[in-house]
């Protein structure tokens, strides 16, 4: 009798204590995918195939910026990206050899998207063309929120491709879309060491500034060129510089006065009398050679007539910053820019270059050329 | 019967239990006092899904199966199966019900892990149990 049960012990102890454990949200969506099958309405024994082939891993889902849920059944493999800041997202996730096609806009700038720029094009990032998008057979689309419209995309596409809506080009939301981006493409580690960086920088500049009291922050203009109808026309809230500024410690002095992109009259520019003028510029950034564009810029706003008693150009604090630099993953290096050109004391100990080269180096696949060639802002201090 | 007879016969009900287990989907019923429990053991790691179809005069009360993978729609059961090895439901009726089901397999067997279910294994202990236990009672 004793070896009998030695036996049966011996049989317990090779029974696992736990086949399959929690497996979070990959079991939920599996499961109702499959309960969906089972009642006629889900999305298919293909999808369902996959998502068993590739479980726990797979399915993913997400929300996305237009507030639909998107759900992948296998890793995104093939990835077309519809503008040049999903690509520039997919260049800091480090997953660019996987995007099989680009919006049209991506093969012009060879040198922010050297590994994009030979992929195949699918048209505009507001007006795609179906038919190729079909033959790349892609697993995943990333486009904006608002273009191209349904009409033009969602509804001529099949199920089995997942459309995720992501802007990337407003300040405020860029982490959480980035997050967004690498759960679905199975990224994380590389979207948390963006983030690391991305908050180490807020967190230094946010230190930096708090030092500096209410009435000494600096009170900047934003200028914008020309004004359509009238004298200048600026940035106020809800604009990318506004949130640059704001984020940096200074004070947009036309917040309050207009909204969004508008046009405010000269005088008003002269009686504001502010201390700093940051120029925002469509040149530049990733194109070399652009500085003369920059430099005349800064000299038609420093002589327009009456402006010369402001403060800013009379201490000659007026600055051009690109918009390939304030906008997308390089958001936190024009923070850093511009809260040092308002207190450059605070950061007397920052070797802004070494950051800038950083960011280059960690999080683009730029090309080496640009990072001495192209002009992100204009002068240096 | 000798010892070396004895552990030879244990190792083939061993593997006999397991060869059955992992065959496939397999329905047993065991009662008490107006409930019927359905039993269904499940091919081993099995991802799929199973629609049972309860016949008149069967109510469904309960099942043992998480209840985000179970849907009940009428008198169809819907179980999503992410590789458990039983589901066991209960029906409130008399004698034995005539339910149709239908399976949905998605995984193959090339797929599934070798531990993903202690099933067969469970059924093996079971059964050697009760061949010792014959042979021990024989042999006295």
């Amino acid at each position: 009798m004793r070896w009998f049960v030695s036996l049966l012990l011996l049989l317990l102890l090779v029974v696992p204590a736990s086949a399959l454990g929690s497996v979070g949200d990959s079991r939920i969506l599996l499961a109702e995918g499959i309960l969906g099958e089972l009642k006629g309405d889900g999305p298919g024994m293909a999808a369902l195939q996959d998502a068993a082939t590739w479980y726990p891993a797979y399915p993913r889902a997400v929300i996305d910026s237009a507030g639909v849920m998107t759900t992948l059944y296998r890793p995104a493999d093939r990835i077309i990206v519809m503008n040049s800041d999903a690509a520039d997202a997919i260049s800091v996730l480090g997953i660019d050899d996987r995007v099989v096609g680009v919006g049209d806009v991506i093969p012009t700038r060879p040198l922010q998207f050297p590994t994009m720029t030979g992929v195949q094009s699918i048209g505009k990032y507001n007006e795609p063309d179906i038919e190729a998008i079909m033959a790349l057979r892609p697993d995943l689309l990333i486009s904006y929120v608002l273009w191209p419209d349904a009409e033009k995309l969602d509804r001529h596409l099949p199920d089995r491709i997942g459309i995720v809506k992501l802007d990337f080009y407003k300040a405020d939301a860029f982490r959480d879309e980035l997050s967004t981006l690498a759960h679905i493409t199975g990224t994380s580690d590389a979207a948390t060491e963006y983030i690391e960086w991305y908050d180490g920088i807020q967190t230094l500049v946010n230190e930096r500034i708090s030092r500096v009291p209410d009435d000494e922050r600096a009170r900047v203009f934003i200028d914008y060129g020309s004004g359509r109808t009238t004298g200048r026309r600026t940035m106020a809230e809800g604009t990318g510089l506004h949130d640059i500024v704001t984020a940096a410690g200074g004070i947009n002095v036309a917040a309050g006065y207009v909204t969004g992109y508008a046009d405010v009259e000269n005088e008003w520019v002269i009686k504001e009398r502010p201390d700093l003028v940051l120029i925002w510029s469509p040149k530049g950034g990733y194109v070399p050679g652009e500085e003369d564009l920059f430099r005349e810029a800064r000299d038609d706003l420093m002589t327009m007539p009456g402006f010369g008693n402001i403060p800013a150009i009379r201490d000659d604090e007026v600055y051009v910053i690109s918009s390939a630099f304030g906008f997308g993953s390089s958001s936190p290096v024009a923070v850093l820019r511009v809260a040092m050109l308002l207190y450059p004391d605070e950061f007397a100990d920052i070797d802004f270059n070494e950051v800038h080269q950083e960011y280059f180096s960690r999080f683009t696949q730029s090309d080496e050329e640009i990072r001495t060639l192209g002009t992100f802002y204009y002068p240096e201090r | 019967m000798n010892r070396m007879r004895q552990s030879l016969l244990i190792i083939t009900a061993i593997m006999l239990c397991t060869g059955i287990a992992s065959a496939g989907l397999d329905r047993t019923f065991s009662y008490d006092d107006g409930l019927v429990f359905v039993h269904l053991s499940l091919p081993e790691g099995m991802i799929g899904g199973i629609s049972e179809e309860i016949p008149p005069g069967f109510t469904y009360l309960k099942t043992t199966h998480p209840s985000d993978q179970v849907e009940i729609l009428g008198r169809t059961i819907h179980f999503a199966v992410i590789g458990e090895d039983t589901i066991t439901y209960t029906l409130q009726g008399q004698g034995e019900p005539a339910i149709s089901g239908r399976l949905l397999l998605l995984s193959g067997d090339e797929e599934i892990p070798a531990e993903a279910s202690p099933a067969p294994i469970l059924g093996a202990i079971g059964a050697s149990s009760l061949c010792l236990l014959m042979l021990w009672r024989r042999s006295r």
